[in-house]
Protein backbone atom coordinates (compact mmCIF):
# COMPACT_ATOMS: atom_id res chain seq x y z
CA UNK A 1 0.00 0.00 0.00
CA UNK A 2 2.74 2.38 1.02
CA UNK A 3 4.74 1.27 -2.01
CA UNK A 4 1.81 2.03 -4.32
CA UNK A 5 1.48 5.46 -2.71
CA UNK A 6 5.17 6.11 -3.27
CA UNK A 7 4.95 5.05 -6.92
CA UNK A 8 1.92 7.30 -7.44
CA UNK A 9 3.73 10.16 -5.70
CA UNK A 10 6.84 9.82 -7.83
CA UNK A 11 4.71 9.53 -10.97
CA UNK A 12 2.87 12.73 -10.13
CA UNK A 13 6.22 14.36 -9.32
CA UNK A 14 7.67 13.24 -12.65
CA UNK A 15 4.62 14.51 -14.50
CA UNK A 16 4.72 17.82 -12.63
CA UNK A 17 8.41 18.32 -13.35
CA UNK A 18 7.81 17.51 -17.01
CA UNK A 19 4.97 20.00 -17.27
CA UNK A 20 6.92 22.73 -15.50
CA UNK A 21 9.89 22.00 -17.80
CA UNK A 22 7.68 22.21 -20.88
CA UNK A 23 6.06 25.42 -19.65
CA UNK A 24 9.45 27.03 -18.98
CA UNK A 25 10.66 25.88 -22.38
CA UNK A 26 7.66 27.42 -24.14
CA UNK A 27 8.14 30.72 -22.30
CA UNK A 28 11.87 30.72 -23.19
CA UNK A 29 11.15 29.95 -26.81
CA UNK A 30 8.43 32.59 -27.04
CA UNK A 31 10.73 35.23 -25.56
CA UNK A 32 13.47 34.17 -27.99
CA UNK A 33 11.15 34.56 -31.00
CA UNK A 34 9.65 37.84 -29.77
CA UNK A 35 13.13 39.30 -29.16
CA UNK A 36 14.14 38.31 -32.67
CA UNK A 37 11.15 40.14 -34.13
CA UNK A 38 11.69 43.13 -31.85
CA UNK A 39 15.31 43.45 -33.03
CA UNK A 40 14.18 43.10 -36.62
CA UNK A 41 11.48 45.75 -36.31
CA UNK A 42 13.73 48.13 -34.34
CA UNK A 43 15.87 49.15 -37.28
CA UNK A 44 13.19 51.12 -39.09
CA UNK A 45 13.34 49.70 -42.59
CA UNK A 46 12.66 46.12 -41.64
CA UNK A 47 13.67 44.59 -44.95
CA UNK A 48 17.41 45.12 -44.98
CA UNK A 49 19.18 43.99 -48.18
CA UNK A 50 21.43 41.59 -46.31
CA UNK A 51 18.59 40.02 -44.31
CA UNK A 52 16.30 39.94 -47.33
CA UNK A 53 18.79 37.64 -49.04
CA UNK A 54 18.46 35.30 -46.06
CA UNK A 55 14.65 35.30 -46.38
CA UNK A 56 14.89 34.46 -50.10
CA UNK A 57 17.38 31.72 -49.31
CA UNK A 58 15.11 30.25 -46.66
CA UNK A 59 12.03 30.34 -48.92
CA UNK A 60 14.00 28.64 -51.70
CA UNK A 61 15.41 25.96 -49.43
CA UNK A 62 12.32 25.37 -47.34
CA UNK A 63 9.68 26.04 -49.97
CA UNK A 64 10.84 25.40 -53.51
CA UNK A 65 13.17 22.52 -52.71
CA UNK A 66 10.37 20.74 -50.82
CA UNK A 67 7.94 20.86 -53.75
CA UNK A 68 8.73 17.39 -55.21
CA UNK A 69 8.30 15.70 -51.82
CA UNK A 70 5.14 17.66 -51.02
CA UNK A 71 3.73 16.81 -54.46
CA UNK A 72 4.37 13.14 -53.89
CA UNK A 73 2.85 13.15 -50.41
CA UNK A 74 -0.14 15.16 -51.63
CA UNK A 75 -0.83 12.67 -54.38
CA UNK A 76 -0.38 9.76 -51.98
CA UNK A 77 -2.88 11.28 -49.55
CA UNK A 78 -5.23 12.04 -52.44
CA UNK A 79 -4.98 8.47 -53.61
CA UNK A 80 -5.45 6.89 -50.21
CA UNK A 81 -7.54 9.18 -48.01
CA UNK A 82 -9.47 11.44 -50.39
CA UNK A 83 -10.54 8.66 -52.70
CA UNK A 84 -11.37 6.41 -49.74
CA UNK A 85 -13.54 9.10 -48.15
CA UNK A 86 -15.35 9.62 -51.45
CA UNK A 87 -15.99 5.90 -51.66
CA UNK A 88 -17.16 5.82 -48.05
CA UNK A 89 -19.53 8.72 -48.68
CA UNK A 90 -21.02 6.88 -51.60
CA UNK A 91 -21.39 3.65 -49.63
CA UNK A 92 -23.03 5.08 -46.53
CA UNK A 93 -25.00 7.61 -48.51
CA UNK A 94 -23.72 10.74 -46.84
CA UNK A 95 -22.31 12.27 -49.99
CA UNK A 96 -23.44 15.76 -49.07
CA UNK A 97 -21.20 15.71 -45.99
CA UNK A 98 -18.17 14.28 -47.75
CA UNK A 99 -17.19 17.68 -49.13
CA UNK A 100 -17.12 19.18 -45.64
CA UNK A 101 -15.28 16.15 -44.32
CA UNK A 102 -12.62 16.38 -47.01
CA UNK A 103 -12.08 20.08 -46.45
CA UNK A 104 -11.78 19.64 -42.69
CA UNK A 105 -9.68 16.49 -42.59
CA UNK A 106 -7.55 16.60 -45.72
CA UNK A 107 -7.61 20.29 -46.56
CA UNK A 108 -7.30 21.77 -43.12
CA UNK A 109 -5.69 19.15 -40.87
CA UNK A 110 -3.63 16.68 -42.88
CA UNK A 111 -2.16 19.20 -45.28
CA UNK A 112 -0.93 21.43 -42.45
CA UNK A 113 0.37 18.59 -40.29
CA UNK A 114 2.09 16.60 -43.04
CA UNK A 115 3.67 19.73 -44.50
CA UNK A 116 4.90 20.66 -41.03
CA UNK A 117 6.39 17.19 -40.54
CA UNK A 118 8.24 17.48 -43.86
CA UNK A 119 9.52 20.93 -42.92
CA UNK A 120 10.64 19.78 -39.48
CA UNK A 121 12.58 16.92 -41.05
CA UNK A 122 14.10 18.97 -43.83
CA UNK A 123 14.40 22.57 -42.74
CA UNK A 124 14.18 22.42 -38.95
CA UNK A 125 17.08 20.01 -38.70
CA UNK A 126 19.07 21.89 -41.35
CA UNK A 127 18.61 25.24 -39.58
CA UNK A 128 19.69 23.79 -36.23
CA UNK A 129 22.79 22.13 -37.73
CA UNK A 130 23.63 25.22 -39.78
CA UNK A 131 23.43 27.67 -36.88
CA UNK A 132 25.06 25.22 -34.48
CA UNK A 133 28.04 24.80 -36.78
CA UNK A 134 28.33 28.55 -37.33
CA UNK A 135 28.28 29.09 -33.59
CA UNK A 136 30.94 26.43 -33.03
CA UNK A 137 33.28 27.92 -35.64
CA UNK A 138 32.92 31.47 -34.30
CA UNK A 139 31.16 32.71 -37.45
CA UNK A 140 28.23 34.10 -35.49
CA UNK A 141 30.42 35.94 -33.00
CA UNK A 142 32.57 37.25 -35.86
CA UNK A 143 29.49 38.94 -37.30
CA UNK A 144 28.29 40.16 -33.91
CA UNK A 145 31.63 41.88 -33.45
CA UNK A 146 30.97 43.73 -36.69
CA UNK A 147 27.82 45.22 -35.18
CA UNK A 148 25.48 42.75 -36.86
CA UNK A 149 22.49 41.76 -34.78
CA UNK A 150 22.33 37.99 -35.08
CA UNK A 151 18.65 37.90 -34.21
CA UNK A 152 17.88 40.18 -37.10
CA UNK A 153 20.35 38.55 -39.47
CA UNK A 154 19.90 34.86 -38.70
CA UNK A 155 16.69 34.25 -36.77
CA UNK A 156 13.96 36.49 -38.17
CA UNK A 157 14.65 35.74 -41.86
CA UNK A 158 14.53 32.03 -41.14
CA UNK A 159 11.26 32.35 -39.24
CA UNK A 160 9.65 34.52 -41.93
CA UNK A 161 10.92 32.24 -44.70
CA UNK A 162 9.67 29.12 -42.93
CA UNK A 163 6.25 30.66 -42.17
CA UNK A 164 5.75 31.71 -45.80
CA UNK A 165 6.93 28.32 -47.05
CA UNK A 166 4.76 26.38 -44.60
CA UNK A 167 1.64 28.32 -45.63
CA UNK A 168 2.26 28.09 -49.39
CA UNK A 169 3.27 24.44 -49.25
CA UNK A 170 0.22 23.53 -47.15
CA UNK A 171 -2.08 25.23 -49.69
CA UNK A 172 -0.29 23.38 -52.47
CA UNK A 173 -0.50 20.10 -50.54
CA UNK A 174 -4.24 20.57 -49.94
CA UNK A 175 -4.80 21.33 -53.61
CA UNK A 176 -2.90 18.29 -54.80
CA UNK A 177 -4.46 15.98 -52.19
CA UNK A 178 -8.05 17.12 -52.84
CA UNK A 179 -8.05 17.67 -56.59
CA UNK A 180 -5.63 14.83 -57.19
CA UNK A 181 -7.76 12.52 -55.03
CA UNK A 182 -10.98 13.37 -56.83
CA UNK A 183 -9.26 13.07 -60.19
CA UNK A 184 -7.69 9.70 -59.38
CA UNK A 185 -10.94 8.40 -57.91
CA UNK A 186 -12.83 9.42 -61.04
CA UNK A 187 -10.15 7.76 -63.17
CA UNK A 188 -10.64 4.59 -61.15
CA UNK A 189 -14.31 4.78 -61.99
CA UNK A 190 -15.69 5.62 -58.57
CA UNK A 191 -18.96 7.29 -59.30
CA UNK A 192 -18.90 9.43 -56.14
CA UNK A 193 -15.95 11.29 -57.52
CA UNK A 194 -16.83 13.98 -59.98
CA UNK A 195 -16.58 17.67 -60.64
CA UNK A 196 -19.80 17.88 -58.64
CA UNK A 197 -17.81 16.74 -55.63
CA UNK A 198 -15.27 19.50 -56.16
CA UNK A 199 -18.11 22.01 -56.21
CA UNK A 200 -19.37 20.68 -52.89
CA UNK A 201 -15.90 21.01 -51.42
CA UNK A 202 -15.65 24.59 -52.60
CA UNK A 203 -19.01 25.35 -51.00
CA UNK A 204 -17.79 23.91 -47.67
CA UNK A 205 -14.98 26.42 -47.42
CA UNK A 206 -15.96 29.40 -45.31
CA UNK A 207 -13.83 32.41 -44.31
CA UNK A 208 -13.33 31.08 -40.78
CA UNK A 209 -11.82 27.84 -42.12
CA UNK A 210 -9.48 29.86 -44.33
CA UNK A 211 -8.48 32.17 -41.46
CA UNK A 212 -7.78 29.27 -39.08
CA UNK A 213 -5.86 27.45 -41.82
CA UNK A 214 -3.69 30.50 -42.53
CA UNK A 215 -3.09 31.21 -38.84
CA UNK A 216 -2.27 27.60 -38.12
CA UNK A 217 0.29 27.32 -40.90
CA UNK A 218 2.00 30.59 -40.09
CA UNK A 219 2.18 29.47 -36.45
CA UNK A 220 3.64 26.11 -37.50
CA UNK A 221 6.30 27.88 -39.58
CA UNK A 222 7.21 30.11 -36.64
CA UNK A 223 7.40 27.10 -34.31
CA UNK A 224 9.57 25.06 -36.69
CA UNK A 225 12.13 27.76 -37.50
CA UNK A 226 12.01 29.36 -34.04
CA UNK A 227 12.68 26.05 -32.31
CA UNK A 228 15.48 25.19 -34.75
CA UNK A 229 17.19 28.58 -34.28
CA UNK A 230 16.75 28.40 -30.51
CA UNK A 231 18.49 25.02 -30.33
CA UNK A 232 21.07 25.93 -32.99
CA UNK A 233 22.23 28.83 -30.83
CA UNK A 234 22.46 26.57 -27.79
CA UNK A 235 25.45 24.80 -29.35
CA UNK A 236 28.34 26.48 -27.58
CA UNK A 237 31.75 24.84 -27.50
CA UNK A 238 31.66 21.14 -28.21
CA UNK A 239 30.71 19.44 -31.49
CA UNK A 240 28.95 16.78 -29.41
CA UNK A 241 26.29 19.37 -28.58
CA UNK A 242 25.31 19.62 -32.23
CA UNK A 243 23.48 16.29 -32.66
CA UNK A 244 21.94 16.68 -29.19
CA UNK A 245 20.49 20.08 -29.96
CA UNK A 246 19.37 19.04 -33.45
CA UNK A 247 17.51 16.07 -32.05
CA UNK A 248 15.90 18.29 -29.39
CA UNK A 249 14.89 20.80 -32.06
CA UNK A 250 13.15 18.08 -34.07
CA UNK A 251 11.38 16.48 -31.11
CA UNK A 252 10.26 19.77 -29.60
CA UNK A 253 9.03 21.05 -32.97
CA UNK A 254 6.90 17.94 -33.37
CA UNK A 255 5.53 18.23 -29.85
CA UNK A 256 4.72 21.92 -30.22
CA UNK A 257 3.21 21.61 -33.70
CA UNK A 258 0.86 18.82 -32.61
CA UNK A 259 0.03 20.63 -29.37
CA UNK A 260 -0.72 23.86 -31.28
CA UNK A 261 -2.84 21.96 -33.78
CA UNK A 262 -4.86 20.36 -31.01
CA UNK A 263 -5.26 23.66 -29.23
CA UNK A 264 -6.42 25.44 -32.37
CA UNK A 265 -8.88 22.63 -33.10
CA UNK A 266 -10.40 23.10 -29.65
CA UNK A 267 -10.47 26.90 -29.82
CA UNK A 268 -11.77 27.31 -33.40
CA UNK B 1 44.99 73.90 -28.26
CA UNK B 2 43.06 70.65 -28.51
CA UNK B 3 44.68 67.65 -26.88
CA UNK B 4 44.64 64.55 -29.07
CA UNK B 5 42.17 62.06 -27.59
CA UNK B 6 43.60 58.53 -27.48
CA UNK B 7 41.64 55.91 -29.40
CA UNK B 8 41.71 53.67 -26.38
CA UNK B 9 42.16 54.55 -22.75
CA UNK B 10 41.98 51.66 -20.29
CA UNK B 11 42.47 52.10 -16.57
CA UNK B 12 42.97 49.16 -14.22
CA UNK B 13 41.12 46.74 -16.48
CA UNK B 14 40.65 43.27 -15.02
CA UNK B 15 38.95 40.76 -17.34
CA UNK B 16 36.70 38.03 -16.09
CA UNK B 17 37.58 34.36 -15.96
CA UNK B 18 35.21 31.83 -17.49
CA UNK B 19 33.73 31.23 -14.03
CA UNK B 20 32.96 34.94 -13.64
CA UNK B 21 35.76 35.67 -11.17
CA UNK B 22 38.14 38.57 -11.76
CA UNK B 23 41.69 38.36 -13.13
CA UNK B 24 44.20 39.17 -10.44
CA UNK B 25 46.24 41.77 -12.31
CA UNK B 26 44.98 45.04 -13.69
CA UNK B 27 46.11 46.61 -16.93
CA UNK B 28 46.21 50.29 -17.86
CA UNK B 29 46.89 51.26 -21.44
CA UNK B 30 46.55 54.07 -23.97
CA UNK B 31 46.52 53.55 -27.71
CA UNK B 32 46.85 56.39 -30.20
CA UNK B 33 46.09 56.55 -33.88
CA UNK B 34 48.72 54.74 -36.01
CA UNK B 35 50.13 52.77 -33.07
CA UNK B 36 50.69 49.03 -32.99
CA UNK B 37 50.26 47.45 -29.58
CA UNK B 38 51.11 43.77 -29.18
CA UNK B 39 49.92 41.51 -26.39
CA UNK B 40 52.42 38.76 -25.74
CA UNK B 41 52.97 36.13 -23.09
CA UNK B 42 52.82 32.42 -22.49
CA UNK B 43 49.75 30.35 -23.23
CA UNK B 44 47.19 30.74 -20.47
CA UNK B 45 48.52 34.18 -19.58
CA UNK B 46 45.29 35.88 -20.63
CA UNK B 47 46.20 37.60 -23.91
CA UNK B 48 42.80 36.93 -25.43
CA UNK B 49 40.95 37.83 -22.24
CA UNK B 50 42.72 41.22 -21.99
CA UNK B 51 42.28 41.84 -25.72
CA UNK B 52 38.55 41.13 -25.52
CA UNK B 53 38.17 43.32 -22.45
CA UNK B 54 40.07 46.18 -24.13
CA UNK B 55 37.84 45.83 -27.20
CA UNK B 56 34.70 45.87 -25.05
CA UNK B 57 33.90 42.49 -26.60
CA UNK B 58 33.56 41.18 -23.04
CA UNK B 59 32.60 43.17 -20.00
CA UNK B 60 35.59 43.30 -17.64
CA UNK B 61 35.24 42.55 -13.93
CA UNK B 62 36.59 45.98 -13.00
CA UNK B 63 38.28 49.06 -14.37
CA UNK B 64 37.28 51.73 -16.82
CA UNK B 65 37.53 51.78 -20.59
CA UNK B 66 37.18 54.68 -22.96
CA UNK B 67 37.11 54.12 -26.70
CA UNK B 68 37.34 57.24 -28.89
CA UNK B 69 37.02 59.37 -25.76
CA UNK B 70 33.75 57.81 -24.61
CA UNK B 71 32.91 55.27 -21.97
CA UNK B 72 32.78 51.87 -23.64
CA UNK B 73 31.45 49.82 -20.74
CA UNK B 74 27.84 49.24 -19.77
CA UNK B 75 26.54 50.30 -23.17
CA UNK B 76 23.07 49.31 -24.33
CA UNK B 77 22.94 46.90 -27.25
CA UNK B 78 22.38 49.60 -29.91
CA UNK B 79 25.30 51.73 -28.72
CA UNK B 80 27.50 48.64 -28.44
CA UNK B 81 26.71 47.66 -32.03
CA UNK B 82 27.40 51.22 -33.20
CA UNK B 83 30.75 51.07 -31.40
CA UNK B 84 31.66 47.89 -33.30
CA UNK B 85 31.81 49.83 -36.56
CA UNK B 86 34.69 51.89 -35.20
CA UNK B 87 36.39 49.19 -33.14
CA UNK B 88 36.77 46.12 -35.36
CA UNK B 89 37.67 42.72 -33.95
CA UNK B 90 39.10 39.76 -35.85
CA UNK B 91 38.73 36.53 -33.89
CA UNK B 92 41.41 33.84 -33.75
CA UNK B 93 41.32 31.80 -36.95
CA UNK B 94 39.53 34.69 -38.72
CA UNK B 95 36.23 32.85 -39.06
CA UNK B 96 34.16 33.95 -42.06
CA UNK B 97 30.56 33.14 -42.82
CA UNK B 98 30.91 29.69 -44.38
CA UNK B 99 27.76 29.75 -46.49
CA UNK B 100 28.70 32.70 -48.72
CA UNK B 101 31.73 33.32 -50.89
CA UNK B 102 34.72 35.50 -50.11
CA UNK B 103 33.44 38.65 -51.80
CA UNK B 104 30.02 38.49 -50.15
CA UNK B 105 31.76 38.01 -46.81
CA UNK B 106 33.56 41.29 -47.41
CA UNK B 107 30.52 43.24 -48.61
CA UNK B 108 27.98 41.78 -46.17
CA UNK B 109 28.65 43.97 -43.09
CA UNK B 110 28.60 47.12 -45.21
CA UNK B 111 25.36 46.03 -46.86
CA UNK B 112 23.87 45.25 -43.48
CA UNK B 113 24.81 48.67 -42.13
CA UNK B 114 23.56 50.31 -45.35
CA UNK B 115 26.81 52.05 -46.10
CA UNK B 116 26.09 52.40 -49.80
CA UNK B 117 24.38 50.88 -52.80
CA UNK B 118 25.32 47.36 -53.86
CA UNK B 119 27.52 48.77 -56.64
CA UNK B 120 29.28 51.22 -54.34
CA UNK B 121 29.89 48.56 -51.71
CA UNK B 122 31.22 46.09 -54.30
CA UNK B 123 33.56 48.74 -55.71
CA UNK B 124 34.83 49.62 -52.23
CA UNK B 125 35.42 45.93 -51.54
CA UNK B 126 37.50 45.57 -54.71
CA UNK B 127 39.58 48.61 -53.76
CA UNK B 128 40.23 47.17 -50.32
CA UNK B 129 41.18 43.75 -51.64
CA UNK B 130 43.66 45.47 -53.95
CA UNK B 131 45.00 47.52 -51.04
CA UNK B 132 45.51 44.31 -49.04
CA UNK B 133 47.11 42.50 -52.02
CA UNK B 134 44.56 39.75 -51.67
CA UNK B 135 45.94 36.87 -53.73
CA UNK B 136 43.00 34.43 -53.67
CA UNK B 137 39.75 33.96 -55.52
CA UNK B 138 36.75 35.95 -54.35
CA UNK B 139 34.11 33.59 -55.66
CA UNK B 140 35.07 30.64 -53.48
CA UNK B 141 33.56 29.66 -50.17
CA UNK B 142 35.88 30.26 -47.20
CA UNK B 143 36.38 26.49 -46.80
CA UNK B 144 38.31 26.48 -50.10
CA UNK B 145 40.64 29.32 -49.11
CA UNK B 146 43.85 29.10 -47.12
CA UNK B 147 44.29 30.74 -43.72
CA UNK B 148 46.21 33.72 -45.13
CA UNK B 149 43.41 34.43 -47.61
CA UNK B 150 40.75 34.07 -44.94
CA UNK B 151 42.60 36.50 -42.69
CA UNK B 152 42.84 39.09 -45.44
CA UNK B 153 39.13 38.75 -46.18
CA UNK B 154 38.32 39.08 -42.48
CA UNK B 155 40.43 42.25 -42.31
CA UNK B 156 38.81 43.56 -45.48
CA UNK B 157 35.29 43.11 -44.15
CA UNK B 158 36.28 45.03 -41.03
CA UNK B 159 37.83 47.80 -43.12
CA UNK B 160 34.58 48.12 -45.09
CA UNK B 161 33.15 49.72 -41.95
CA UNK B 162 36.00 52.29 -41.77
CA UNK B 163 37.14 51.47 -38.23
CA UNK B 164 39.68 53.50 -36.30
CA UNK B 165 40.83 50.67 -34.07
CA UNK B 166 41.37 47.03 -34.95
CA UNK B 167 41.82 44.16 -32.54
CA UNK B 168 43.32 40.95 -33.88
CA UNK B 169 43.57 37.72 -31.94
CA UNK B 170 46.45 35.53 -33.14
CA UNK B 171 46.37 36.74 -36.76
CA UNK B 172 49.53 34.78 -37.62
CA UNK B 173 47.83 31.57 -36.56
CA UNK B 174 48.58 28.68 -38.93
CA UNK B 175 50.37 30.67 -41.61
CA UNK B 176 53.90 30.07 -42.93
CA UNK B 177 56.78 32.56 -42.75
CA UNK B 178 56.17 34.02 -46.21
CA UNK B 179 52.53 34.70 -45.38
CA UNK B 180 53.52 36.16 -42.00
CA UNK B 181 55.78 38.59 -43.78
CA UNK B 182 52.95 39.62 -46.12
CA UNK B 183 50.62 40.00 -43.15
CA UNK B 184 53.18 42.16 -41.35
CA UNK B 185 53.30 44.40 -44.43
CA UNK B 186 49.50 44.65 -44.36
CA UNK B 187 49.51 45.68 -40.69
CA UNK B 188 52.16 48.33 -41.42
CA UNK B 189 49.96 49.71 -44.19
CA UNK B 190 46.95 49.76 -41.87
CA UNK B 191 48.76 51.87 -39.30
CA UNK B 192 50.86 53.89 -41.73
CA UNK B 193 48.43 54.63 -44.57
CA UNK B 194 45.06 54.31 -42.87
CA UNK B 195 46.14 55.54 -39.44
CA UNK B 196 44.45 52.70 -37.57
CA UNK B 197 45.36 51.77 -34.03
CA UNK B 198 46.16 48.05 -33.93
CA UNK B 199 46.04 45.74 -30.93
CA UNK B 200 47.38 42.31 -31.74
CA UNK B 201 47.57 39.28 -29.47
CA UNK B 202 50.34 37.14 -30.88
CA UNK B 203 53.12 34.63 -30.39
CA UNK B 204 55.00 36.02 -33.38
CA UNK B 205 57.86 37.72 -31.55
CA UNK B 206 59.62 38.58 -34.81
CA UNK B 207 56.71 40.83 -35.70
CA UNK B 208 56.54 42.23 -32.18
CA UNK B 209 60.25 43.07 -32.23
CA UNK B 210 60.02 44.98 -35.51
CA UNK B 211 56.61 46.63 -35.33
CA UNK B 212 55.29 47.02 -31.79
CA UNK B 213 55.12 50.56 -30.44
CA UNK B 214 53.92 49.19 -27.13
CA UNK B 215 53.96 45.68 -25.71
CA UNK B 216 51.56 44.32 -23.13
CA UNK B 217 53.01 41.29 -21.38
CA UNK B 218 50.40 39.03 -19.80
CA UNK B 219 51.26 36.22 -17.43
CA UNK B 220 49.16 34.49 -14.75
CA UNK B 221 51.46 36.05 -12.11
CA UNK B 222 52.04 39.48 -13.60
CA UNK B 223 50.81 41.90 -16.24
CA UNK B 224 52.74 44.90 -17.49
CA UNK B 225 53.15 47.35 -20.32
CA UNK B 226 56.42 48.15 -22.12
CA UNK B 227 57.36 50.93 -24.51
CA UNK B 228 58.55 48.63 -27.29
CA UNK B 229 60.80 45.63 -27.73
CA UNK B 230 63.93 47.16 -26.15
CA UNK B 231 62.09 47.84 -22.92
CA UNK B 232 60.62 44.33 -22.84
CA UNK B 233 63.99 42.78 -23.55
CA UNK B 234 65.64 44.82 -20.82
CA UNK B 235 63.07 43.80 -18.23
CA UNK B 236 64.35 41.91 -15.22
CA UNK B 237 60.91 40.51 -14.32
CA UNK B 238 61.34 36.75 -13.88
CA UNK B 239 58.12 36.06 -15.83
CA UNK B 240 59.35 38.10 -18.78
CA UNK B 241 62.80 36.59 -18.67
CA UNK B 242 61.40 33.05 -18.51
CA UNK B 243 59.13 33.80 -21.46
CA UNK B 244 61.84 35.35 -23.62
CA UNK B 245 64.41 32.72 -22.69
CA UNK B 246 61.99 29.95 -23.60
CA UNK B 247 62.31 31.20 -27.21
CA UNK B 248 58.54 31.13 -27.81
Amino acid sequence: MAQAEAVRGSLIGWLGRGLIGLGTYIVDLTVFVLRAFRDWARRGRVFNRATLQNIYGQVIFTGLDSLPLISFLGLAVGLSITSQLLKLGQTIGGESDVGTLLINIVGSELSALLTAIVLIGRSGSAIAVDLGNMNLRGEVEGLELLGINVNEFFVTPRIIGAAISQFVLAVYFAGIALFGGVFIASLLGRSGASLHQLKRMAESVDPQVIAVFAMKNVLFGIIIAGTACYHGFRVRRSPTELPQQTQRAIVMSLVLVFAADGLLAVVS
Amino acid sequence: MNAVVPLLEATDIRPRNADGSSFEHALSLEVASGQTVCLVGPNGGGKTAYLRALASADIPASGSLKLFGRNALGLDSLSWRALRLKAAYVLEGAPLLSVVNGLINVTLPAMYHRLGTATQVAAAAQDLLKFLDYPGRQDLLPAYLNQHERLLLAIARCLMLSPELMFLDEPFHMTDNACREREAVVFSKLTGEKGLGLLIATHNLGFVRRHADKIVFTHPDWVGCFAGWKALNASERPEVRAFLDSGT
